[in-house]
């Protein structure tokens, strides 16, 4: 007993030695989907029988140190075998699954900020619904600390996946008022009883339910979904590099 | 006496903009810009700075709750306010949107339905601390942080648009103030006097976050007052700018309350008069240059921080019409003040139990007692270091005369010892204070002569002994005040008489307001982690017009409302003036928000009406309505959760689950097949 505490305690000292460069989460996810898709699911997404080892939620096994063990060693209890690998593939497997789970500007990410710097504001629009540090448009989601907020998984879904509704608080909605007027934007609460909605006038309107006639709601999301090819394969990758370093992180270090 | 007309007129002349202003925004709101000129001079519905207007007079102009209807005064809505410890936020309304902050975030509210729009948290929030409110300037509102930074968010959206810095975290500061917003100018103070932390008010540029000047609120050397700190004292002197002030637009001058000196109880390594601390100073707009100052507690060992809000009042002062600054003092003064020049005018105890000083001389300066200053074995002292009033904002309604404030009787044991100063926001009081057993503390509501500081009237605030709300003064001839035991009361403002009250179950610590929506005014607290709306009910307003014009239409029935709500007849319309109508009409009220008329669609059906979508998981809605208020009717309820209107309980209407859940959530209540089964007595989950 004695022994195996001693064993355990020095091998959870161990330290990755291949670093987290882009070639080792390429090789990390190579490995993945050859040994682990059993289980997890293609690309970690969801498994039968193992826990979707790329979603954002919360797992036991978070330290580097603890995922390693549980790939060479499996997870005593459970269905998670040894994995009987090397080391060196043991972190590969263990960077790339960290590179997933982590917010976007903890990952390198391949690309020019500068150029997506002008997709975002240029080509892609973004800026149209979009605010970056006060500059942009209202109707969409602030993205100021999105770096910080977002794993580059979830960036790149928001960028090429529909979604099946449009999030909470940003609901294209149409407004008809008893007075006659028509009034569109993205409904930000409603209940029975009123309704808050920013317009594309760029103001806030308030309602009680009395006062409007009718509304018309949008099933889909303004947010475009085939960035992946309205731009070309570079832009978008600029485009990535840029949203992925966008965060509020030491900002004032000064 | 001419001034008086003028201003009654200019209230005539705002009335009838409140009614052209409503008429026109009947249906929805759209919230606009504030503008400089609108903050010199708001309008009725709107509460836009700290103290309403930049005199900080906190009387709103709106008379439609009066001594006549206050006593029919209900909530209008609640918003728990997510993660708050104690609110002290003054909430801030434009155009119907209502800005409340709590340390590191701001809400933006639909001020109507109480319902979010947005919501702003500081990411990463790197400390805790007390926040009182926003400031609101064009399209940005304005939030000063724990960590002392000042931050400018989209009105709109809560996008963060620019952050400056106030002053280091690390050092020991924080920014708890309302900033305060003039023209094309934000000012923001700073907190840490009692870690020795030096003070000053701080000038930001509204678009770009600039700093475009600093007054330091402790001089330093070769600036006239440095001379009033012994040795280097003055480097660790504290003079904190923790509340908001007050601003002459005509002469251009900021008035800002300063606080106590450091270390606070130890009065040996500061000699002298210690300024500007315990003074009010005001300070040119423009470039932050100090025009003058005076000084309420020199060289103070007592921490009683003189940053209570200055009003400014134009009145005739011995005949002559005086631009006069008033200021009661946590010293237990008040003071009269001439605001341009900064002349001591006049000064009297707003307390009885008072006796450090038998007086104030000519210029003002307090005649010291000896033998109340802190010692090792601590001393008598009235007030106490809690002060006879502290950051509860005070209130001036031009009809009465009347200055209102709270105010706090009592006294205390003083202490002192040696301590050195360690930077990095270590407290450097050089110990502390006691709550006196003889003379136990007791807070008041006190109506004061505008110039001479005599008592008209006062309310005891029974079983109060810590702070709780300032006040709010309405043209309605009310005064509203809060207290720790969680009441908010509404006052005759000329003879102190209570005429409503609710119980809000929380401390009420800040301030409250007033403001109109479409016409309809509400009154508003924070209390607790809540901020309460409060208003008059439709079929109350409706009465009154009943009774003044008979022949004017009638509203949308809320009667059928409550109707369709039941599922069978309730006393309808006009059954607010029935013995059994009380409760129909809070039902209503409860129910549908005192704002909305529910939907016509909804008058049809009475079983879409409650149709709130799938219960919660493993939760039956018949099983919550059984845990409502009833319990003897838990078998003959119908499916809808509502209890049939015959029989000696026809008004007995148990909520929509939705809306009242039955049960804390932690108390889990098990369910079988959707009914509810019995716990043995001492497993009930209340």
């Amino acid at each position: 007993m004695v022994l195996l505490l001693a064993l355990s305690t020095s091998a959870l000292g161990a330290d990755n030695p291949l670093g987290s460069g882009p070639e080792v989460i390429a090789e990390g996810h190579a490995l993945f989907n050859k040994l682990c898709t059993v289980c997890h699911g293609v690309d970690g997404v969801a498994g039968d029988r193992g826990p979707a080892m790329a979603a954002s939620r919360r797992y036991l096994r978070r330290t580097d140190e603890e995922l390693f063990h549980a790939i060479q060693d499996g997870i005593p209890g459970s269905q998670m075998p040894p994995m009987g690998i090397s080391e060196d593939d043991a972190w590969k497997i263990v960077v790339w699954i960290r590179s997933e789970r982590a917010k976007a500007i903890d990952v390198h990410v391949e690309g020019d900020r500068q150029q997506g710097s002008e997709v975002f504001w240029g080509k892609a629009d973004c800026g149209r619904c979009h605010v970056v540090r006060g500059r942009g448009g209202l109707l969409g989601p602030d993205l100021t600390n999105l770096g910080a907020r977002m794993s580059l998984k979830q960036i790149r879904e928001a960028l090429t996946v529909e979604k099946p509704h449009p999030p909470f608080g940003f609901r294209p909605v149409t407004v008809k008022t008893k007075d006659g007027r028509t009034i569109s934007g993205v409904s930000k609460n409603e209940h029975n009883f009123s309704l808050q909605m920013i317009g594309h006038d760029d103001r806030l309107h308030l309602f009680a339910r009395d006062e409007i006639d009718e509304i018309t709601y949008a099933d889909k999301s303004l947010m475009p979904t085939d960035y992946n090819e309205r731009l070309s394969a570079a832009e978008y990758q600029n485009l990535m590099a840029f949203l992925s370093r966008l965060s509020l992180r030491g900002r004032d270090s000064e | 006496m001419r001034s008086e007309m003028s201003k009654d007129t200019s209230g005539l002349v705002r009335a009838l903009r409140l009614l052209i202003v409503t008429g026109m925004l009947s249906v929805g709101l759209s919230a606009g810009e504030v503008t400089y000129e609108q903050l010199l001079d708001p309008p009725p519905e709107n509460w836009l700075t700290y103290g309403r207007t930049y005199d900080s007079q906190r009387h709103s102009p709106l008379d439609q709750v009066n001594k006549e209807n206050v006593g029919q005064l209900a909530p209008a809505w609640i918003f728990p306010m997510p993660g708050a410890r104690r609110l002290e936020s003054v909430p801030i309304v434009v155009d119907g949107v209502m800005y409340v902050s709590q340390p590191n975030e701001v809400y933006a509210l639909d001020a109507r339905a109480g319902r979010r729009i947005w919501s702003w948290r500081r990411e990463p929030a790197r400390q805790r601390g007390n926040n009182r409110g926003v400031a609101v300037l064009g399209n940005l509102v304005y939030v000063s942080t724990p960590d002392a930074h000042l931050v400018a968010l989209d009105a709109r959206t809560g996008s963060m648009v620019w952050e400056s810095k106030i002053a280091s975290a690390e050092d020991g500061y924080s920014s708890p103030a309302a900033p305060f917003a003039i023209d094309g100018k934000i000012i923001a103070g700073t907190a840490g006097g009692d870690n020795g932390l030096n003070g000053w008010l701080d000038a930001f540029d509204v678009t770009t976050g600039e700093r475009l000047w600093r007054f330091h609120t402790i001089p330093r050397p070769g600036e006239p007052g440095n001379e009033s700190w012994a040795g280097d004292s003055w480097k660790t002197g504290g003079g904190a700018t923790w509340l908001s002030g007050s601003f002459d637009p005509e002469l251009n001058l900021l008035y800002w309350g300063i606080g106590n000196p450091a270390p606070d109880f130890d009065g040996e390594p500061r000699r002298g008069d210690n300024l500007y601390t315990e003074s009010v100073v005001a300070v040119d707009a423009d470039n932050g240059k100090l025009r003058w100052h005076f000084q309420f507690t020199p060289h103070d060992l007592h921490d009683w921080d003189s940053v209570e809000i200055p009003i400014l009042v134009d009145a005739p002062y011995e005949g002559k019409m005086r631009k006069l600054m008033v200021h009661a003092d946590r010293n237990g003064f008040y003071y009269v003040l001439d605001r341009a020049t900064g002349e001591f005018l006049h000064g009297t105890p707003f307390i009885d139990k008072l006796n450090w000083a038998t007086g104030l001389t000519e210029k003002g300066r307090p005649i010291r007692v000896p033998g109340v200053e802190p010692t090792l074995q601590g001393n008598f002292v009235c007030p106490s270091t809690s002060g006879a009033t502290n950051w509860m904002s005070p209130a001036y309604n031009p009809a009465t005369g009347m200055f209102y404030l709270a105010a706090k009787e009592g006294c205390g044991v003083s202490y002192k010892a040696k301590q050195e100063f360690r930077p990095g926001g270590f407290n450097y009081a050089a110990t502390g204070y006691t709550e006196s057993q003889e003379f136990p503390w007791q807070m008041f509501v006190r109506a004061l002569n505008l110039t001479t500081g005599e008592r008209k009237w006062e309310h005891k605030q029974v079983n109060s002994r810590a702070y709780g709300a300032g006040v709010v003064s309405t043209a309605g001839g009310l005064i509203f005040a809060g207290d720790d035991q969680g009441f908010f009361t509404a006052l005759d403002a000329e003879s102190g008489e209570p005429l409503w009250h609710f119980n809000t179950g929380t401390r009420i610590s800040a301030s409250p307001i007033s403001y109109a929506v479409n016409g309809r005014q509400y009154l508003a607290v924070s209390s607790g982690v809540n901020v309460v709306a409060f208003a008059l009910p439709p079929a109350a307003k409706t009465a009154m017009k009943a009774t003044k014009t008979a022949a004017s239409p009638a509203p949308p029935s809320r009667g059928t409302a409550c109707c369709a709500r039941s599922s069978g007849p309730l006393p309808s319309e006009g059954a607010g003036t029935r013995s059994d109508g009380v409760f129909t009409q809070a039902f209503q009220l409860w129910a549908t928000g005192p704002t909305d008329v529910p939907n016509a669609d909804l008058k049809h059906d009475s079983k879409k009406q409650v149709d709130y979508g799938p219960t919660p998981q493993g939760r039956s809605r018949d099983c919550q309505g059984a845990g409502l208020r009833a319990p003897t009717h838990r078998d003959s309820r119908n499916s809808l959760g509502h209890s049939p209107s015959s029989g000696p309980q026809a008004n007995f209407i148990p909520f929509p689950s939705r809306l009242q859940p039955a049960f804390p959530r932690s108390g889990r209540r098990p369910v079988v097949h959707g009914r509810c089964m019995d716990f043995p007595q001492e497993r009930r989950p209340f």
